[in-house]
Parts: structure tokens; sequence; C-alpha cells
């Protein structure tokens, strides 16, 4: 095991630039004097955890992992959505999910591929949650057989989601904008 | 410019040891007095000697079995910065226990 791990730092460590991997062969040569077993496993198991993370960083970027994670976290919640619809029998909650999906997964894709649209996107789609969720109280919608209550909570928490996506886009635009430094 | 941060907990506690241990100190006994995982150490080892605040030179001890070690050792600027920083952190806990004392 903990010949694999050192081979593994040792091909990690290859690929970085310069002198950036230098801590890896330092790590690998203080791991020979840590007692075997458990605590040299252990020991070099913490650095080639951080190798990793110190690779993503320099090949990937902050920016551009973030927005990995958005779109993937984006493209999980559509899917959650997709199931729970499937299951609805009301054609209003399920016509309501779907439309969710499509709004959703715009933005997953957005987040991936481009943080200005996705905050207008954020932006407008926010405000459209808002008006629909005071829509919805309207008195001549009081007589009509739709679930108001479901459908204004969905689109309160649709506009909270907006709102945190817009922040996050927000921040994601200015990590490693040099205006910024 | 390379914007510089403030060196974190863990590397002032780093600090803390190396300033304590006369001749340096080798990784692995620096992990265990800071009480850092390696993953978390060695990184903060390499930014603290970018900054000239560490030193590290190979310790090459004929009676030792095994490769060559690396020896930390903490430079007289690095001294001169963790002095200041827990002058600093003396100073930002110093008002809080004094608004403690009066309650």
């Amino acid at each position: 095991m903990n010949h694999i791990l050192d081979k593994l730092l040792k091909r990690v460590s290859e690929r970085f630039p310069d002198s950036c991997g230098v801590w890896i062969d330092d790590l690998r040569l203080e791991s020979r004097h840590v007692p075997a077993g458990f605590r040299r496993t252990r020991f070099l198991w913490g650095g080639v955890k951080a190798a990793f993370g110190e690779i993503l960083r320099l090949t990937v970027g902050p920016k551009r992992l973030g927005q990995a994670l958005f779109a993937v976290a984006g493209f999980a919640v559509c899917l959650m959505l997709y199931a729970a619809a499937i299951l609805q029998e009301d054609p209003a909650v399920k016509s309501a999910l779907f439309l969710l999906i499509v709004v959703y997964g715009f933005a997953a894709g957005l987040a991936a591929f481009n943080l200005k649209i996705l905050k207008r996107f954020t932006l407008c789609g926010s405000l459209a949650f808002l008006v629909s969720w005071a829509g919805l109280a309207a008195p001549t919608l009081a007589t009509a057989e739709l679930p108001l209550a479901f459908l204004r909570a969905l689109s309160l928490e649709a506009c909270g989601v907006m709102i945190a996506l817009f922040i996050g886009a927000s921040y994601l635009d200015w990590v490693e904008n040099p205006n910024h430094a | 410019m390379k914007r510089q941060r403030q060196p974190s907990k863990s590397a002032i506690n780093l600090l803390g040891c190396l300033a304590q241990a006369r001749g340096g100190l080798h990784g692995y006994a620096l992990m265990k007095s800071a009480g850092l995982a390696s993953g978390t150490l060695y990184p903060i080892l390499k930014r603290l000697t970018e900054r000239g605040w560490l030193e590290k030179n190979w310790d090459i001890q004929p009676d030792e079995t095994g490769p060559p070690r690396r020896l930390y050792t903490l430079t007289p600027l690095g001294y001169q910065n963790w002095e200041r920083l827990c002058a600093l952190k003396t100073a930002e806990t110093a008002p809080l226990q004094l608004s403690g004392e009066t309650t």
C-alpha cells in the first residue's frame, strides 16, 4: 500500500510545473523516516490528497472548478425534480416541476459555459418567480382548481434558488478577475 | 504584483513550534508538534519557505538509516514575523478580555 502511494506521489510530482512539486519529493523522503505501517500510510495518504488538490488548483483553477461544481449540482437537482415529477398525478404540479427542470437545467448549462448570461438569467428568473408568487395570490385564482399553496411555495423556493445562483455566479465571475485582485 | 495572504492559524502555530525548537525540526516531528496532517503541513512549509520565513537544509546523518531528509529552521525574518503575528493576536484578544472583566 505504502509503495503504491509513494509511486503515485512520484507520478503526481512529475506533473507539477517547475519547482511546485518539490514539497512532494520532500514529503516522500520524510516518509521513509516515519514508522512503517499505518502511520506511514496516513502520512503518504495526506500527501496524495493535498497533491491532487494542488493539481486541480493549478490546472483547472478555482473559477472553472466552481463552475463545474455548480453545473453538476444544477443537473443533480434537475434529476431529482424529474424523479419527483414523473410520480405526480396532478397536471398543474407536474407541469410546474417540468418547468423548473427546464429553468434549472438551463441555469446549470449557463453555469458551465457563461457566467455573465447566468447572472442576467438568474436576476430575471428571480423577479419572474417573485411576480408569479405574488400573482398566485390574486383573488381571481381563488376559485380555480389549482394547488395554490404548493405553487406559491414552489415559486418562492425557485426565487430563492435563483438569488443564490446569482450570488454564486457573481462570486465566481469575481474570482480570478485581475481587476479585483 | 503578487498578493500576499495573511498566514493561517496553522501556519502561525507551525512558526511557533519552530521558534521554540532549537536547531530546527524535521517534517514528521513538526507534524506531531503542530498537530497538522502531512497534506496540510507540506504546502504551508513550501509557502513559508518561498516567503523567506523558513530555511530548509539537507540533513544527512551518517549513523541514521534511510535517505537524507529536510531540516526546517526559522530564519530571522520568519522569527520577526512570528513575533509580529503573536503581538497582533494578543492585541485582537485584549479588548475581548477587558470587556469580559467589566461585565
